[in-house]
């Protein structure tokens, strides 16, 4: 594979993922529970979000000149349509997290083709137009990937998996296509780290929160190897988790190492998936 | 900036409150609210040793830091162990409500609910003399109902939810009926102490037997959070139960903590009531359920 020239001297790509989730998870969740469509305490920890910690996360991205990418499901967008435009114009990137964070989008093309099609709308009328970049809450069906990939309006993809290399997504036929994957690692999710509640349990088996220096650290390693092998990455980064005061922290002292190290441009996931689309077909 | 700073009394950074959850026997319903606990003999016995033996070693801590807490109680905690409540309410401590028997709130009709809350409250004006203004939600879901009810019982204020780091109100009638609000004073599940360290094989508490926090890090966890609270001008909720920080090996986190926010000499340091008192007729968030 050809080494990529990122942007300046730097030797890998990093993108600030802000899935801005909300209540929906927590209420999706919640749906498992006997009565849990009532439950409004744990809906409170997401909550959060879009109420206080989208809001700290603005001022250090502000802070350190950093774009990002907000991947935000329709629904939050329809609910919140001024926090939403107030990212936008602080000249951050807007893009899809699924019309209300479901993993389950329909069970054939055409439903999950139209679920799709409705959240673009959303954003099509909120903000003035559709997202270039999806992030999905849940398995597509191939030939939902094969529509979405030959769509032109479609830039990039970036999904949770454990790759690690910037690619053309394939469609089901084997092919290359034209839309790009950013690899999304677990690694750099702190929701899997710090994420807690006692009831509805999450984690599942109510593991212990980590403590926040051990996860700057990992976080550190990501980067370090990241620009060791000349790697492309976005985050799974949650508002109503690391915009909390302390964990706030981690965020800071991330985008210090970033500020002080050139080996990593870290610019919006479009803008990533942008360069490295135009450098492919050079 | 775009976060919004509160105001806090004699310009402080940010609030402290020390709120401590008396749940005795009951503790193990913070990670299974529907758990049968009181003839598990190993449940029984963690929650007397924190009664016993945590209760007074917190208690003389606070004295020596000259700091009043908010202790939230069960009324059959109340009951069972009237003689340390009423020690933790003429030490200056104020006493809120924490359910009757630690119940589920979500899993009882309205009229239950405020049914326990009720007898809760009566339980602890019973003992202490005086009806308690704070409600925490015993661990467990609750519903719009539990705030109705706590709001009906003349409660002042929820200590319960989680969507901010400043005390905020929320709206009980649904959008349109804005003057049917709750006080709120926001808690956060990683300054709670018993999430960190408590452990038991069988039943299995928590659920998937993760190993206990290396206590040094939990320290340094809630160092961060108060450096970050200060930031914002948040409000930063202590939780704490005494069978767990009041343990020998524990009991120096609060010390250290509360030496690290002396050295900083920036916090104003509120029971529930005071942070209430000072906020209530001023303009807060709303949360719309």
């Amino acid at each position: 594979m050809k080494k990529t020239t990122w942007s300046g001297h730097a030797k890998c790509a990093f993108s600030f993922g802000w899935d801005l989730d909300g209540e929906t998870i927590w209420r999706n969740k919640s749906k498992n529970f006997p009565g849990g469509e009532t439950f409004i305490r744990s809906r409170s920890v997401g909550a959060f979000g879009p109420m206080r910690g989208a809001y700290r996360i603005l001022d250090i991205m502000d802070k350190y000149h950093l774009k990002s990418t907000w991947f935000i499901p329709a629904e939050n967008v329809a609910r919140y349509p001024q926090l939403v435009r107030e990212i936008q114009a602080a000249g951050h990137e807007i893009a899809n997290h699924g019309l209300d964070h479901s993993p389950f989008y329909g069970s054939t093309p055409e439903a999950q083709l139209d679920n799709i099609r409705r959240s673009q709308d959303i954003f099509l009328q909120v903000l003035g137009k559709k997202a270039v970049g999806f992030r999905p809450t849940g398995p597509l069906l191939p030939e939902t990937e094969d529509a979405l990939f030959s769509d032109s309006s479609t830039l990039y993809y970036s999904r949770g998996l454990a790759e690690e290399e910037i690619c053309f997504c394939t469609a089901s036929d084997g092919k290359q296509t034209g839309v790009v994957s950013l690899p999304c690692r677990q690694e750099l999710d702190e929701y899997i780290q710090m994420v807690y509640c006692s009831y509805p349990p999450i984690p599942t088996g109510q593991d212990r929160i980590a403590p926040y220096a051990d996860v700057l650290a990992g976080f550190l390693r990501e980067l370090q190897g990241g620009a060791r092998f000349g790697s492309a990455m976005s985050t799974a980064f949650h508002p109503q988790v690391s915009g909390t005061p302390g964990k706030s922290l981690i965020i800071e002292k991330l985008c210090e190492y970033i500020a002080s190290t050139p080996d990593i441009w870290c610019a919006t996931c479009e803008e990533v998936a942008a360069l490295w689309k135009k450098s492919m077909e050079e | 900036m775009f976060i919004k700073k509160t105001q806090w009394p004699g310009g402080a950074e940010c609030a402290v409150m020390i709120s401590v959850n008396l749940d005795a026997e009951y503790f193990p319903r913070v990670f299974d609210p529907d758990l049968e606990v009181e003839n598990v003999q190993n449940f029984c016995r963690m929650g007397q040793t924190g009664m016993e033996i945590g209760l007074p070693r917190l208690l003389k801590l606070l004295v020596r830091y000259r700091l009043n807490a908010t202790f939230f109680v069960p009324g059959a905690i109340a009951l069972r162990y009237p003689e340390e409540l009423r020690s933790v309410a003429a030490a200056g401590h104020e006493i809120g409500c924490h359910g009757f028997s630690h119940e589920h709130l979500a899993r009882l009709s309205p009229d239950a609910q405020l049914e326990a809350i009720r007898r809760g409250r009566d339980a602890i004006g019973t003992i202490c003399g005086d009806n308690p203004v704070g409600f925490r939600a015993p661990e467990g879901e609750i519903t719009t109902d539990t705030l109705r009810a706590v709001k009906k019982l003349g409660f002042y204020y929820s200590s319960s939810l989680s969507c901010s780091d400043v005390p905020f109100r929320t709206v009980l009638a649904g959008s349109g009926h804005s003057a049917d609000t709750l006080f709120e004073i926001p808690v956060h599940w990683a300054l709670y102490d018993l999430p960190y360290f408590s452990f038991h094989f069988w039943p299995p508490l928590p659920l998937g037997q993760p190993r206990v926090s290396c206590s040094d890090r939990v320290l340094e966890n809630w160092k961060w959070e108060y450096d970050g609270h200060c930031r914002s001008g948040a409000c930063f909720v202590l939780q704490l139960d005494p069978q767990c920080i009041g343990a020998q090996g524990k009991i120096y986190m609060l010390e250290a903590l509360l030496d690290y926010i002396a050295e900083k000499g920036n916090a104003w340091f509120a029971t529930g009531r005071e942070i209430y008192d000072h906020l209530s007729n001023k303009e807060v968030e709303t949360w719309i359920i």
